[in-house]
């Protein structure tokens, strides 16, 4: 059975850390990369079933990550989960209007995070 | 330490250099956006990592500091000198607290006070701004302690329905919001008790307060009074004429034996949490809640508390204390303080405000207070399994519509409405939707088509129309199992756990430590072998032997010397880990003391061992803070002279040889060589030929003899009446030298030279009296052997001249008095000549023997107590060598 593959984006390695126990834990198999560009360079011809996108990361940002996934042929159907540490409603707006799928508001609990990534992240 | 604190800890001292080095390049290049933009980043990134501690008083200043980076990006606010300051302040206290946090996991205990502190400081800089946000401090309620008879506060909510709730549970419940006592809620279901004592009750022997008093887990009690006291005149005081409610959390059985004298005078109820929650009230007219319903769905479906209690807070605050609404919210606040983390509660309770009523059936009574309930009420909807799920994925539909209602860039809708697609098929399916799920790809094929999200949205539309009803107010179909709160299963557990994949690992500096002396002793124990060698061949004749073990050693040699040199590598740091705290300090020393500098700095990339550099920072503070508060002058001084006003500091490290040279430069006024000669011989450093004969760059170099400080006055920066005889000493320790020149006027330069690793010191073997010494191969200049006759003596002391050089000789025999008995009449003496401290002297040996790697071990014990040996060694054969601290050697002469 093949796994959910799950890619995080974030420049805070702490963060990364702390996101990928909790997904591995969900079952997934998490890939990291610390800004948009990075993130994109790995995930070109290859499968992912979910990303989890912080906003704020040097080079490029989580928005426009999103943006670019959203003309990729092959990434544009892959749900985005973004996350960041703004809880105002124009940043998640703003995260909706470019093309993320949910919005989560850092530090996430745990349970929430694996939650929603079992839900958006398709069956194995 | 747990694993990711360790990662935080890490990664925020590397931001907090990052941001301090943006602050500073910040002072040059004012507004650079790139840098602003940086340093926002670090803070930011800060914040995010420290989030998930427990470090309250952390991170409300680096939220704020944060902010009030955000609007100086904005440019709304300047990054003036003296906001620096506090910014700089602020990483210094973060600095601090990671340092408790390393230390002890957690911060100190006046980490609240400071917190505060800095705090206040961060909203007065940026007060001058425009209007600022107002601060989410957080007045938690604090009232009298523990609720006693008699409260008021819900007395006057107004029972409108028809079916009122039973008023004093109602009043139960606002008294401990009011008290701040959640508990109340924290556990379900409670027992409600209703207490009537009879009125001759004082007359047969019942204490009905103590009585209640007394109950066992009580909660929660009131008085009621009657209706009417009646005429005063009337008045018996002997008569009981009040009524107690109370709530516990005992079970009934156990609340009955307490009651059991007084048994028909009580009445007993069950209540449900739920029922406690029940909110009561005027409904609102307006619907001023809307957006505090729409943001508090979001935050339950996220299981965001925090965020629901500010949210709840706020809205408090605005809504008038006798509605329904605050009464909802006093709900949500006390739950949230009870810790009680279901999100079907809350839901229960958001969605009251939305109604402004509370749903049909959830309230346990619905009769008057005075004909109290008498049956045990229901609890069956206390949890519901996968409640917090099916919130979670109904509020991920929700927002999957609210996108495609939202208006897009034309390259981007294609792929957002796939995307959309994607996520809410999975969640449909997720929920058991297969159905609408199986519909969904055609539909968006249409979609597409017509490029009009419609027929995405209108499936979306009807799965979610068959949730509404269910959820939040979930059918109570699961029987209460309140030991396993939802939130606090373990998400669905996949089995797999992948390896990580890292590409730099962090190692214990303590384990290179060891690796490295393992690396020496393996050096150390490599030299056995020519030993075995030589004894094969000349003890046992076995020539053919020695020469394999010669091979065998070859091998081995090399492969010791790439090991030795890779652990060497692993411990190599750049100077820069010293050299970046460099630019703070200049800064702050020049502000402090008026002055204007330049810093340059050279050859940062240049490494060295770990240990080495350490043992560099203190003397390198020293010696900076030396030039900027010495050296360099103030800048009307310098204008005076003829110089430019800003003074130049360059600090510059390089490597030569296996030795780092480290030189700090100031174009400062230099060392009067008269001033330290007088004050060399005042001090009686110097004798009175000596201040006639001493040319000018030896006397500069006098300054670093023990007791010497040239500053007229001591300043609170560096002269502490130390001077420089203490950073000698520290680059001593380390195995480095220290040099001096300066021109008066022009400036001065110091210089340290430190061995790159301190692992293994090479050293000489010379022989003395029969036995073996060590001498440190880096302070042997040369080697010689002159004819006895050419030393000579001059003024009592033996010396003999080498190129042009007279240098002072000492014979080690008479020395470590050692026997001399065949020291007589040698045609040639051997001198090893050696350099310390800038002064060349010669040693006179018996012999010299071979170069050798060891592992220099300090003299413990009862040889501590020697000061000439700097410790000892094991030889490949066994024999243990002492080393000669040659500093030591030459003050006994």
């Amino acid at each position: 059975m093949p796994e959910r593959t799950v890619m995080i984006v974030d420049d805070a390695v702490t963060v990364r850390m702390f996101h990928r126990q909790i997904l591995e834990q969900a079952g997934f198999a998490a890939e990291e990369a610390v800004n948009g560009i990075e993130a994109l360079e790995k995930a070109l011809g290859r499968h992912f079933d979910l990303f989890l996108v912080d906003i704020n990361m040097p080079k490029m940002d989580g928005y426009r990550l999103v943006a670019e996934m959203r003309q990729n042929d092959d990434l544009a159907a892959v749900p985005v989960i973004m996350i960041s540490t703004e809880a105002h409603a124009k940043d998640r707006d703003k995260a909706y209007l470019v093309g993320a799928n949910y919005y989560l508001v850092k530090p996430v609990k745990p349970e929430v995070l694996a939650q929603c990534a079992l839900l958006m992240g398709g069956r194995p | 330490m747990n694993p990711m604190l360790e990662a935080f800890i890490s990664e925020a001292r590397d931001l907090i250099e990052a941001a301090s080095s943006c602050f500073l390049a910040l002072e040059d290049r004012p507004g650079d956006a790139e840098l602003l933009n940086d340093l926002f980043r670090s803070i930011h990134t800060i914040k995010g990592g420290a989030g998930l501690f427990k470090i309250e008083p952390f991170i409300r200043v680096v939220h704020r500091a944060e902010d009030a980076l955000d609007r100086i990006r904005d440019g709304e606010l300047d990054l003036t000198p003296e906001r620096t300051d506090i910014f700089l302040e602020v990483l210094d206290q973060i600095s601090t607290w990671l340092d408790e946090l390393e230390a002890t996991e957690e911060l100190g205990p006046d980490a609240e006070e400071r917190s505060a502190a800095l705090v206040a400081q961060i909203e007065a800089m940026t007060a001058t701004g425009s209007a600022s946000p107002p601060p989410p401090a957080q007045k938690e309620q604090e009232q009298g302690p523990v609720p006693e008879a008699g409260e008021q506060p819900a007395a006057k909510e107004l029972p409108l329905d028809s079916s009122p709730p039973p008023p004093w549970l109602a009043q139960a419940v606002d008294a401990c919001f009011a008290a701040n006592r959640p508990e109340i809620l924290a556990r379900s279901p409670l027992v409600a008790i209703t207490y009537t004592p009879d009125e001759q009750c004082f007359f047969t022997g019942d204490d009905p307060l103590l009585t209640v008093r007394n109950t066992p887990d009580l909660l929660w009690f009131a008085v009621k009074g009657p209706e009417s006291w009646g005429d005063v005149t009337e008045f018996d005081p002997y008569q009981c004429r009040v009524r107690f409610h109370c709530l516990a959390g005992a079970d009934e059985p156990a609340l009955r034996e307490h009651f059991q004298y007084v048994e028909e005078q009580v009445e007993f109820q069950e209540v449900s949490r739920a029922a406690l929650l029940q909110p009561s009230g005027a409904p609102a007219a307006s619907t001023t809640a809307d957006a505090f319903v729409a943001d508090a769905r979001t935050a339950i479906a996220n299981s965001d508390w925090d965020q629901l209690a500010s949210l709840s807070r706020a809205a408090l605050e605005t809504a008038g204390p006798e509605l329904f609404t605050a009464s909802a919210l006093r709900r949500i606040l006390l739950l949230l303080a009870a810790q009680v983390h279901e999100a079907r509660l809350f839901s229960m309770l958001v969605e009251a405000v939305a109604e402004q009523a509370w749903p049909v059936g959830e309230s346990i009574s619905a009769q008057p207070e005075d004909s109290p309930p008498s049956s045990a009420g229901q609890n069956a909807r206390e949890d519901l399994p996968a409640g917090d799920d099916r919130t979670l994925a109904l509020d991920i539909l929700h927002t999957q519509d609210r996108i495609l209602e939202m208006p897009c860039a034309p390259e981007l809708w294609q792929g957002r409405l796939r995307a959309v697609a994607t996520t809410i098929q999975r969640t449909l399916e997720s929920l058991g939707e297969e159905e609408p799920a199986a519909k969904l790809a055609e539909a968006v094929a249409e979609a597409i088509a017509r490029h009009d999200a419609t027929p995405v949205r209108r499936i979306l539309g009807s799965a979610l129309k068959g949730k509404e009803a269910t959820v939040p107010l979930a059918a109570p179909t699961a029987p209460p199992s309140p030991a396993t709160p939802p939130e606090k299963r373990p998400p669905d557990l996949g089995q797999t756990r992948k390896e990580r994949r890292p590409t730099v690992i962090k190692v214990d500096h303590a384990r290179i430590d060891a690796l490295m002396d393992l690396a020496g002793e393996l050096v150390v124990a490599k030299n056995g072998l020519p030993f075995l060698a030589r004894k094969a061949e000349e003890e046992f004749g076995l020539r053919e032997l020695a020469r394999e073990i010669k091979q065998h050693y070859a091998v081995l040699n090399r492969i010791v010397d790439e090991l030795q040199h890779t652990v060497m590598q692993v411990s190599m740091v750049p100077v820069s880990t010293v050299f970046g705290r460099f630019p703070r300090l200049v800064r702050d020393l020049s502000r402090k003391l008026g002055k204007e500098i330049r810093l340059l700095i050279e050859g940062e990339e240049t490494e060295a061992d770990k240990n080495v550099i350490e043992s560099l920072a203190e003397p390198l503070i020293h010696m900076v803070r030396n030039s900027i508060d010495h050296g360099i002058e103030p800048p009307e001084v310098r204008e005076e002279n003829g110089k430019e006003r800003c003074g130049v500091l360059r600090i510059s490290a390089r490597q030569t040889g296996d030795q780092v040279v480290i030189e700090v430069q100031d174009d400062g006024r230099g060392i009067d060589p008269e001033v330290i000669k007088k004050k060399a011989y005042e001090k009686g450093v110097i004798s009175e030929e000596q201040l006639d004969t001493i040319t000018d760059a030896e006397a500069v170099r006098l300054i670093l003899a023990p007791g010497l400080s040239t500053a007229k006055q001591v300043s609170d920066l560096s002269g502490r009446g130390v001077g420089m005889d203490v950073v000698r000493n520290a680059v001593e320790q380390a195995g480095g030298t220290l040099d001096i020149e300066s021109s008066l006027g022009q400036g001065t330069t110091v210089r340290l030279s430190m061995p790159l690793s301190m692992a293994v010191t090479q050293v000489m073997l010379v022989e003395v009296g029969g036995q073996s010494f060590g001498v440190p191969m880096d302070a042997i200049r040369e080697t010689v052997r002159v004819p006895a006759e050419e030393i000579r003596r001059i003024k009592g002391q033996e010396v003999v001249v080498l190129r042009q050089r007279l240098i002072p000789i000492c014979r080690l025999r008479q020395v470590l008095e050692l026997n001399n008995e065949n020291a007589k009449a040698r045609e040639t003496e051997a001198i090893m000549v050696v350099s310390v401290a800038g002064q060349e002297i010669g040693l006179v040996v018996d012999g010299f023997d071979e170069g050798v790697d060891i592992i220099l071990k300090p003299p413990e014990g009862i040889m501590a107590k020697f000061g000439l040996y700097a410790g000892t060694a094991l030889l490949g054969d066994g024999r243990v060598l002492l080393i000669f601290d040659l500093k030591e050697l030459i003050r006994c002469l």
